[in-house]
Order: structure tokens, then C-alpha cells, then sequence
């Protein structure tokens, strides 16, 4: 041997084969798919996928009958006899289109659908025959065989499967492992129908189904965009790099106009770009999605480009950011269909890798992922402004709800004894004044004086019972039952039991309420929201040492259905900090405090389609405004 | 003769209020701290009236002036209580209570002395002798089923006394 060897060589067991046809290719229909894919990079301008399933007359076979260019006998040498040879973009014969197979793996995707693989292919027209190519891929089982072992036979026929003067390729299976039954053909047609914009559909590439036998199954396969969403942005790049965006929303009204903004994304090579985002508030039905699974998809002059919008592929980063702020972000994965178009004239830049990222990380890249993350915030930001109480939120009120119901039931239980175990010594206090009295008389006194400490101790002993019904009233109610009472008067009497402190703590309050104004609303969730705001005012007007003119003013009005409820203070006013918390639950910028006061409001007048908004000025005060319509 | 009192209330403080005010005010007032020493107490007196409180260990009042009632069938009754809602009217309350029991009169605890004094003057205004027999006497004749009952039961009692005696 005249050369020594410096080195190992990989030589491929012809098993290889097995290994990616049926383990790398997911299913199938994906088998299926990649050989439309081929296809397609082959400029083909239809492809007919016929499907004549295995019957007691039938073999069976699936043909993928394409008008690409086709492979002249050195282009299938070089080519297509190269395993995980993938054509560049640049290699191919008329870059015309940036080709969807990346992996180069497409054809042996044929190995899993059938034993046997017959190519008819030709690529120049002017050609009479077609080269012919059989593989059996049952010589590839033998393990010891090496891959480059296995003779592939070809030859130059006459066949009028290829018309003549036309270029094309025919990939014909048979030996089906599958047995194709209708359902298993529909699932197929889903599957190839994902390939394809829903709403600009390419307009040089059509798939065709042909299923002998079915004209049900039989036709061109289209992908319907999905109806009904609750929320619809559409957005495009303009010529002058701004973006112009449009949502419309059922809810939204007269919102919807379209509105031009700047992107932090450098919008350059994105100009002409389009995209539109549907999104459903609750998981939609497989009617509303047309079958098609959620997902943030591209496509390029109508095909789609994997593997953006791929069951893993979160390239938006959608869910990382669900995860990561568990709770608060409004974006539902599973909900959000996106189909954002690009051009390979338009978009030079997006460029294609024949690796499995679809593109190539370079800058427009970049700038096309900022500027769908961008748009996709927008999108958040309405979903949150137009769900005022987004599910989530819906469930921790319910539990809020809930812990309050408990929490009156536990009040209620200890108020019955609490009327006993208090009333009882009031009564000795009373029945001994009155006796004391008595006494006096009998001692004949009559003191003017000992007259105003009578009258103070049972003025006091009414007051102390009168708390007691209040409390138990309280916890008597219900915060979800809806009553109908005189607000005016209640209102009156909810806040007789803050005269006294508020007498005590130099506050005059002042109570502003018409007559009368009947409401039909939670008798008891309006005094617990009442006694919270009153709490917090006095708490407010606590914190005010330098003031002497304390005030605390309640208002009660009616504004069309809504009770309007208003407690000003002008107290020191919310800072920053605390105004970032203020209707979290367990926060609270006062010692002692719980921080559930604001929140049980909230969730108590959310829960009565009402609102609670307020108004703050440093060192001037704040007004809690709280709406309760009428039921 | 003055009225004869019965009043049953576990909180010696304000057993002894009571007792104080009626004592003061003519009545011939007894106390009972406990249902036991009341029943007691029934089999040995001839009460015009019971003021018992609502809540009494062991027993409810309401229960217990059934018991009573079934030894002293003309006894009238005033129940104070503290648990029920002030703001239910007394008209509510006593027909929530009639269906368990006939009360005479319904107070809110705390009452004022007057309260109770005024209710005891009503109820036995009707009839100056204080006899609750006479206004049973009365009701009969005006054909009220309940006085019937009454009576029915006012009269086994008075066997019952008039064996003993």
C-alpha cells in the first residue's frame, strides 16, 4: 500500500434509512408533506397528490405528481442521491422560490409511507422519455449491507403519466404500510392545508387531493382562516417604515380606527411586510379555528415557513412570558392565531437556513421578531383594557367572594353570641340607672346634674346596642344578594357609626344624599365597600397632624343605572408607591393594616358590574368614586 | 294582692336588677338563676306572670314556658331577649314566636325600665284583678279557639291544686 491512513471515514449502515424515514419523519401525512415540499422548491406550479387506498381489487398507491423543473440524470446523481443534500438557495437552477425542505431528508420520508418508490421525472421538455428510478427500499433492511451498497436501478422510458413537453416529477408508492381510510385522508388534508396562507392564499402553488372513488376528499386543498375571533390586528410595514395597524374588536365600538406609529424596530427591510393577529377570549371551537391549531405563523408569498409556529417553536416568546409572570399576562398561547406574509422579492433580507431555523439570525430578522413582539403587546394591552376582569381575575374573585361569605358566616355565628353575651350587661347598666333613679327619689334628690349622667349612660347604652344590631345586620348579609332598600337612609345610618369617631378624631363628616333613592343592589356589599372607604379616610386624615380642618365628605348620587357613591378625604393623598398597590391584596401602607380593604371593594363592586375608581392630589386628598348599578 | 312575679334569667347581676325594680315598684317577686329552680319554683307559686330571658342554659325560654305553662296554664309571659334583630318590628317577632308559643309581650334587651313596667301595666290593664282567669273568662265567651284550650288546660290545674289543697 503506497498510502499510509491518518484517519477514520463514517460509512452508513444501510439501516440509516429506517432511522430517519421513521423516526425523524413524525408521521405520514409529515412524510407526505415533505415530499410536497419538494415539490414546491421545484417551482412546481400544482401538485396532485392521488391516493388510491389498498382494497380486495386495488394494490394501493400514493402519487405525487408534480410540473417542477425535474431532475435530469445528473441532477438526481448529484442530488437527490446525496443524503441530507439540501439545494441552496443560490444552487437552485432558477432561484424562483427559497425552498421550504431544509433537512434534505424529504425523500426518504417516502421509505415509511411504502415499501416501494417509483421516480418518473423529467427536465427538459423537449425530452420524448422520463428517467426512471425504483427504489426498494426493503434492500436497505439488511444491517450489514452499507447504504452506499444498495444499487438503485434506473432507466429511460416512454410513459404518458409525465405529458409530454411538460417537466415534472412523479414519486409513486406503493407497498402502503397505511391503510388510508377516509379519516386518516382528511387528517392529511389538514395537515397539507396548514401549508398554505388562509388568507392570501399563493397564487402560483396549488396542492390538489385525488382520491379515487371520493369526491368528498378529492379537490384543492385551501386552509380556511379562522371566524369569529373577539379580537382582530391587522398591521403592515409601510414605504415610509412606519407601521400602520388596525384593530377591531366586537366590544371595542368605534375604536377602531387605524392608527399609524413608530416601531423601536428598524422597520427597513421589513416594508411591505403584513400581518395579522386573531385572538379568542376563551380556547376557540374547532368550527370557529377551522381546524387549524393556535399558533403565530409566517408564510412566504402564501407557504409556510417552518418551523415558526410549530407546536415547540415559542419563537415570540409567548409562553416564556406566561411563565414568567404567571398571572398577569393576558396572552393566552393556545388562543392567538398569527399569519404574518412575507415576500422573497420584498424581503431579501428575511433569509432562509438550511438548518432548522427558518431564518437566518440576521438583523431583519431581529427586527421582524421585535416588531411582532411590539404588536403583539398592543395586542396584550387591549386585551386587558377590554376584559376588565380577565379570567384569572374572574376566579380569584370568586374566591374573594367566597373567603368574605365565610367571613361573615364567622361574624354572624359570633355576632348572635355577641348580642347576648353584650346585651346582657347593657341591660344590668340600664335597669341599675333606672334603679339608681328610683332610688334617688326615694332619698328624695332630684339633681339636675345626676338627670345628665343618667341621660349620658343610657344615651351610651343605646349606642353600644345599636352597633351590635349593625354589626349583626352585617353579618346577616349576603355580599352576593341583591336587596332593594332606601340607599339614602342606609347611607345615613352606615355612617352615624363613624359620627362618633370622627367626633372624637376632630374630622367633620359630611354626608350629601338625596331624600330618598331607592337601589336594588347588595345592601350588604354597599356597607362593607362604605365602612372600607370610611376606614380608610379617617386612617388617611390620622396620618394629618398639622390640619384642622379634617374633613370627610360622602356623597350619594344617581348616575343614569348607577348608584355613585363618593368619599372624599383631604387627607394627605396616595403617593407613587402606595398607588401601585393599592388594590393588591395583602398590601397595605398603613401599620397594622391588612390590605384586604381595597381589594374586598373591588372585587365586591366588580362583582355588581360596578366600578371603584379614585382621585388623588398630594397633600390635598383623595376621592374614592364607586359605582353600583341597579339591578 | 299584689301581682306575683316569676323571673328567670341566668346572670345574677341582672336577676338582681330586676328583682330590685319590681320588688320596688309593689310586685311579689321571685328569681330563678336556672330553668330547674324555675320549674321548681312554678310547682310551689301561683305566678301571674313570667319575664324570662331568651337564652337560658340548658333550656331555651321558649321551651321553658311551655314547661311552665303546663304547671300554670294563665301564667302570662314577657321574654326579653337580646339575640333577635332589633330592627325586626315586634309584631314580626311575635308571630315567629307564636307558631312555637304564645308570648304576652316581646322586649328588646336592653329595655328600659319603663319598657317593662308600661308592658306589665298592659297586659294586666284589661282585667284590674290582675286575674288572667277572668280575661280567659272573657275570650271564651267571645269564642276563641285558643282560649278553649286554655281553659281546658287552666281547668286540670286547678283540679290538680285543689287535690293537693
Amino acid at each position: 500500500m503506497a498510502q499510509e491512513s491518518t484517519g477514520f471515514y463514517f460509512r452508513v449502515s444501510a439501516n440509516l434509512l429506517r432511522v430517519i424515514g421513521q423516526e425523524l419523519v413524525a408521521s405520514d401525512e409529515a412524510a407526505i408533506l415533505e415530499l410536497v415540499k419538494n415539490a414546491y422548491d421545484s417551482n412546481a406550479r400544482t401538485v396532485t397528490i392521488t391516493i388510491e387506498p389498498i382494497s380486495e381489487k386495488r394494490v394501493g398507491f400514493i402519487r405525487i405528481q408534480d410540473d417542477g423543473h425535474g431532475m435530469s440524470r445528473r441532477d438526481f446523481e448529484h442530488l437527490f442521491m446525496v443524503a441530507g443534500y439540501s439545494e441552496r438557495p443560490e444552487e437552485a437552477p432558477s432561484a424562483k422560490r427559497v425552498p421550504t425542505g431544509e433537512k434534505g431528508i424529504g425523500r426518504f420520508a417516502a421509505s415509511r409511507l411504502g415499501s416501494r418508490l417509483t421516480v418518473l421525472t423529467r427536465a427538459a421538455a423537449h425530452e420524448p422519455k422520463v428517467l426512471k428510478i425504483d427504489f426498494d427500499w426493503k434492500k436497505f433492511q439488511d444491517k450489514k449491507k452499507k447504504f452506499d451498497e444498495v444499487l438503485i436501478p434506473f432507466e429511460q422510458i416512454s410513459s404518458n403519466i409525465l405529458p409530454r413537453g411538460k417537466t415534472g416529477t412523479v414519486l409513486e408508492v406503493t407497498g402502503l404500510q397505511t391503510d388510508w381510510k377516509p379519516d386518516r385522508i382528511e387528517k392529511l388534508r389538514a395537515f397539507l392545508a396548514e401549508l398554505l396562507d388562509p388568507f392570501h392564499k399563493p397564487g402560483d402553488f396549488k396542492v390538489v387531493l385525488d382520491v379515487s372513488g371520493s369526491e368528498r376528499l378529492s379537490g384543492e386543498v385551501m386552509q380556511q382562516p379562522p371566524t369569529d375571533a373577539d379580537l382582530d390586528l391587522e398591521f403592515r410595514v409601510l414605504a415610509d417604515e412606519k407601521v400602520s395597524r388596525k384593530l377591531s374588536a366586537d366590544s371595542l365600538g368605534p375604536d377602531n380606527q387605524r392608527e399609524s406609529i413608530l416601531s423601536n424596530a428598524n422597520t427597513g427591510p421589513l416594508v411591505g411586510l403584513s400581518g395579522r393577529y386573531l385572538y379568542f377570549l376563551k380556547r376557540p371551537s374547532k368550527q370557529k379555528s377551522q381546524g387549524l391549531p393556535p399558533s403565530v405563523r409566517i408564510y412566504r408569498d402564501g407557504v409556510r415557513l417552518e418551523p415558526f409556529g410549530s407546536p415547540t417553536a415559542d419563537w415570540l416568546g409567548v409562553s416564556e412570558k406566561r411563565a414568567k409572570r404567571a398571572g398577569h399576562a393576558h396572552v393566552v398561547p393556545s388562543r392567538l392565531y398569527g399569519f404574518i406574509e412575507i415576500s422573497r422579492i420584498k424581503h431579501q433580507e428575511l433569509k432562509d437556513t438550511t438548518g432548522r431555523q427558518a431564518l437566518i439570525d440576521n438583523e431583519a430578522a431581529q427586527a421582524l421578531v421585535t416588531l411582532l413582539q411590539e404588536q403583539l403587546g398592543f395586542l396584550e394591552e387591549r386585551i386587558r383594557t377590554l376584559v376588565s376582569v380577565p379570567k384569572w381575575e374572574a376566579g380569584k374573585q370568586k374566591k374573594v367572594i367566597k373567603l368574605e361569605r365565610a367571613r361573615l358566616h364567622a361574624l354572624g355565628m359570633l355576632s348572635a353570641g355577641l348580642g347576648h353575651e353584650l346585651r346582657q350587661p347593657l341591660q344590668v347598666i340600664r335597669t341599675q340607672t333606672g334603679n339608681l333613679h328610683d332610688r334617688l327619689s326615694e332619698l328624695q334628690i332630684n339633681d339636675p346634674e345626676i338627670n345628665q349622667y343618667e341621660a349620658a349612660i343610657d344615651r351610651n347604652v343605646q349606642r353600644m346596642d345599636d352597633s351590635i344590631g349593625y354589626i349583626a345586620n352585617l353579618a346577616k348579609g349576603d355580599v352576593e344578594k341583591v336587596d332593594s332598600f332606601d340607599l339614602a337612609d342606609h347611607l345615613r345610618e352606615d355612617s352615624r357609626f363613624f359620627e362618633n369617631e370622627c367626633r372624637a378624631k376632630g374630622i367633620r363628616l359630611e354626608v350629601t344624599a338625596p331624600q330618598n333613592q331607592p337601589a336594588r343592589i347588595s345592601q350588604t356589599g354597599f356597607s362593607i365597600v362604605l365602612l372600607n372607604l370610611l376606614n380608610n379616610a379617617v386612617d388617611a386624615l390620622d396620618e394629618v397632624t398639622e390640619r384642622n380642618d379634617k374633613r370627610i365628605s360622602i356623597l350619594l348620587s344617581k348616575e343614569g343605572l348607577n348608584n355613585l357613591l363618593e368619599v372624599t378625604d383631604n387627607g394627605p393623598g396616595i403617593d407613587e408607591v402606595t398607588e401601585k398597590k393599592l388594590f393588591k391584596e395583602f398590601e397595605t401602607g398603613k401599620t397594622g393594616g391588612m390590605g384586604i380593604g381595597l381589594y374586598t371593594c373591588r372585587v365586591i363592586v366588580q362583582a355588581h358590574s360596578g366600578e371603584i375608581t379614585y382621585k388623588t392630589r398630594i397633600g390635598l386628598g383623595t376621592t374614592f368614586s364607586v359605582r353600583f348599578p341597579d339591578r | 294582692m299584689p301581682l306575683q312575679i316569676l323571673v328567670v334569667d341566668d346572670e345574677p347581676d341582672e336577676l338582681e336588677a330586676w328583682e330590685a325594680l319590681l320588688r320596688k315598684k309593689g310586685y311579689n317577686v321571685q328569681t330563678a338563676s336556672s330553668p330547674e329552680v324555675a320549674l321548681r319554683k312554678c310547682d310551689e307559686n301561683r305566678f301571674d306572670l313570667v319575664v324570662l330571658d331568651y337564652v337560658i342554659p340548658r333550656m331555651k325560654g321558649l321551651e321553658l314556658l311551655s314547661r311552665i305553662r303546663k304547671k300554670l296554664p294563665l301564667v302570662r309571659s314577657i321574654l326579653i331577649s337580646g339575640k333577635l334583630d332589633k330592627k325586626l318590628q315586634e309584631q314580626e317577632i311575635r308571630e315567629s314566636i307564636r307558631s312555637e308559643m304564645e308570648v304576652d309581650k316581646y322586649l328588646h334587651k336592653p329595655a328600659r325600665n319603663e319598657d317593662l313596667l308600661e308592658a306589665i301595666t298592659a297586659l294586666f290593664a284589661e282585667n284590674p284583678s290582675g286575674r288572667a282567669w277572668d280575661t280567659i273568662a272573657e275570650d271564651i265567651l267571645k269564642g276563641e279557639k285558643s282560649s278553649v284550650k286554655k281553659a281546658k288546660g287552666a281547668q286540670r290545674s286547678l283540679k290538680k291544686h285543689l287535690k293537693k289543697s
